[in-house]
């Protein structure tokens, strides 16, 4: 078993900024999680070194509720509840209706704007749209800027590329990045990767789902380009498969009390991987998510008898 | 966008079953009591169904304004916010409604009789189907009306021109025969139990045309030689 390391409690964003050539190091093999106390296990993103938790909240579905002002709020409830274990990661999308506004409505509520790190993305042809669809995102999020803008599943990404670089040359967002899904395009998901400066990727990994480990997650440590999980449960269909079937008994080694933390811990343990962004709508589940980031995570052997524990079951 | 090609119908499914039928219980309570104003209404056209002359013509009225307030009540004023596709569903609805409006001027209302089975099935969509929102545990509040729910109204639709003579009707058939599909493979994308209750309507709606076409043709046929 790996067990994170627990750094000072007083370990924090610009602390770890200025300590960048050190976790640059570790960023470079991508296979320390740091975590300080009280607080969950954190990555660095490889070209910045910058400290990101492993675990973050995803909106595909989840938040997309409309203008339902009792679904909003139990939303801002889930982001307080995510706030407070120490997430900061949440992943959006234009594709996915009223989730941005959703978001928005929750930052302003709890006043966490400055707590966020904002991953959006980018989902329609031509450079004018796509700058447009950006400023509605940003609009619908009400912050000042995103960290992260992701092409979201290669849309246009010849046009969206050049732009977004240009972007972050003049500070308007800190990453760049490229999405794919369920195992769209990868060869041309590869292309990019290997030809274009990235940040971040965010491909689909999950226990099941393990595609991504045989080329884009090494060509990713390779390049130096931090990882974004999605789909962790298949959107929900793993956990469902999954309930009623015990936890096998050495789950406790890792301290997987649940299944959702048994797929999260093995997830996050590759080393490749910068952050998971599992969607909940359920307060209980989101602390429950967060606390996959902290405790060991499984070493190699250990995975390996994960992979067959639930491909058995 | 080139790539639709890679996604997967569950792809567009933008929001839970949980989203979807609580746009429901949200409209009806915003606009209390539209919804008993809708019904009645529905219940007026099923009942004149049959209505030659000027009330053959109120009745084609009567369908566009469900039409056109299931277009904007529900697609425009509540399933947009959830679903990016809802515009184009609303100017589908909006372009029946028109064409509804356009027959009731220029369309043909004969006497003619129309089958107690369509007659019953309409009544069971707008007064029965609502219940379903109950039996599968959700509150009452949340009664997909015809007027209002696109699945309610265009099965009604269907059901009410069935009755209908000329060469206008398949046109008029179209918009309603596609919800339907929509319909269809919304809920059966979010694994809803109302997919088996929407599919039996169809079904049955289907068997009521069929049949309502074969009894039309009996009509017309001329008696055998004895």
């Amino acid at each position: 078993m790996a067990h994170d390391k627990t750094a000072s409690a007083s370990i924090g964003r610009r602390g770890l900024l200025r300590a960048a050539a050190g976790l640059a190091a570790l960023a470079a093999t991508g296979s320390s999680a740091v975590r300080a106390a009280g607080a969950p296990m954190t990555r660095a993103i490889p070209s910045s070194g910058e400290a990101v938790p492993l675990v973050g909240l995803g909106t595909w579905i989840t938040f997309n509720v409309g203008k339902d002002a009792r679904a909003r709020d139990a939303c801002a409830g889930v982001m307080q509840a995510f706030f407070e274990a120490g997430g900061r990661m949440i992943d959006s999308s234009p594709m996915y209706a009223s989730s941005q506004e959703t978001i928005g409505y929750g930052l302003a509520k709890l006043g966490r704007r400055e707590a966020v790190f904002s991953a959006e993305k980018v989902w329609v042809s031509g450079v004018e749209r796509g700058l447009a669809q950006m400023e509605e995102s940003r609009r619908k999020w009400d912050v000042p800027r995103f960290d992260l803008m992701q092409v979201h599943n290669l849309v246009s990404w010849e046009e969206h590329l050049p732009r977004l670089q240009a972007m972050k040359a003049e500070g308007k967002l800190r990453y760049v990045g490229i999405t794919t899904s369920e195992g769209r395009r990868h060869g041309e998901f590869e292309r990019v990767m290997a030809g274009h400066k990235l940040d971040f990727v965010q491909v689909t990994y999950n226990i099941l789902d393990r595609e991504v480990e045989r080329r884009i997650l090494p060509l990713a440590q390779e390049r130096g380009i931090a990882v974004i999980a999605n789909r962790p449960f298949r959107e929900g269909a793993l956990l469902r498969e999954m309930a009623g079937k015990k936890l096998p008994p050495w789950a406790a080694e890792i301290g997987a009390t649940s299944w959702a933390q048994f797929v999260l811990k093995f997830i996050v343990s590759h080393p490749a991987i910068t952050c998971a962004i599992p969607a909940t709508t359920q307060v209980a589940h989101v602390r429950e998510n967060m606390a996959a980031a902290s405790g060991p995570l499984p070493d190699a052997a250990l995975r390996r008898r994960m992979i067959d524990y639930v491909a058995a079951l | 966008m080139g790539e639709w090609s890679s996604y997967a119908l569950s792809d567009f499914l933008l929001f839970s079953p949980q989203t979807y039928f609580r746009q429901f219980a949200l409209i009806n309570e915003a606009i209390f009591p539209v919804p008993v104003l809708l019904i009645a209404l529905s219940l007026v056209i099923a009942a004149f169904a049959d209505g030659s002359g000027w009330r053959g013509r109120a009745v084609v009225v009567g369908l566009a304004i469900l039409c056109a307030s299931s277009a904007w009540l529900f697609h425009n004023g509540s399933y947009a916010d959830i679903n990016w596709a809802a515009d184009w569903f609303a100017l589908g609805f909006a372009v029946q409604a028109l064409a509804l409006l356009l027959w009731s001027v220029m369309g043909k209302f004969p006497p003619r009789k129309v089958a107690l089975l369509l007659r019953l099935l309409a009544a069971f969509v707008v007064l029965v189907y609502p219940l379903q929102a109950i039996v599968f545990g959700r509150p009452w509040q949340a009664a997909e009306i015809v007027g209002i729910s696109p699945d309610a109204t265009m099965v009604f639709t269907l059901l009410v021109l069935a009755s209908a003579v000329g060469g206008w009707r398949y046109l008029l058939l179209t918009i309603p025969i596609l919800w339907c599909v929509i319909g269809l493979l919304t809920l059966w994308t979010m694994g809803a139990a109302e997919f088996w209750s929407l599919a039996a309507l169809v079904v049955a709606a289907a068997i009521a045309l069929s049949f309502a076409r074969a009894g039309r043709q009996s009509r017309n046929d001329p008696a055998p030689a004895s």
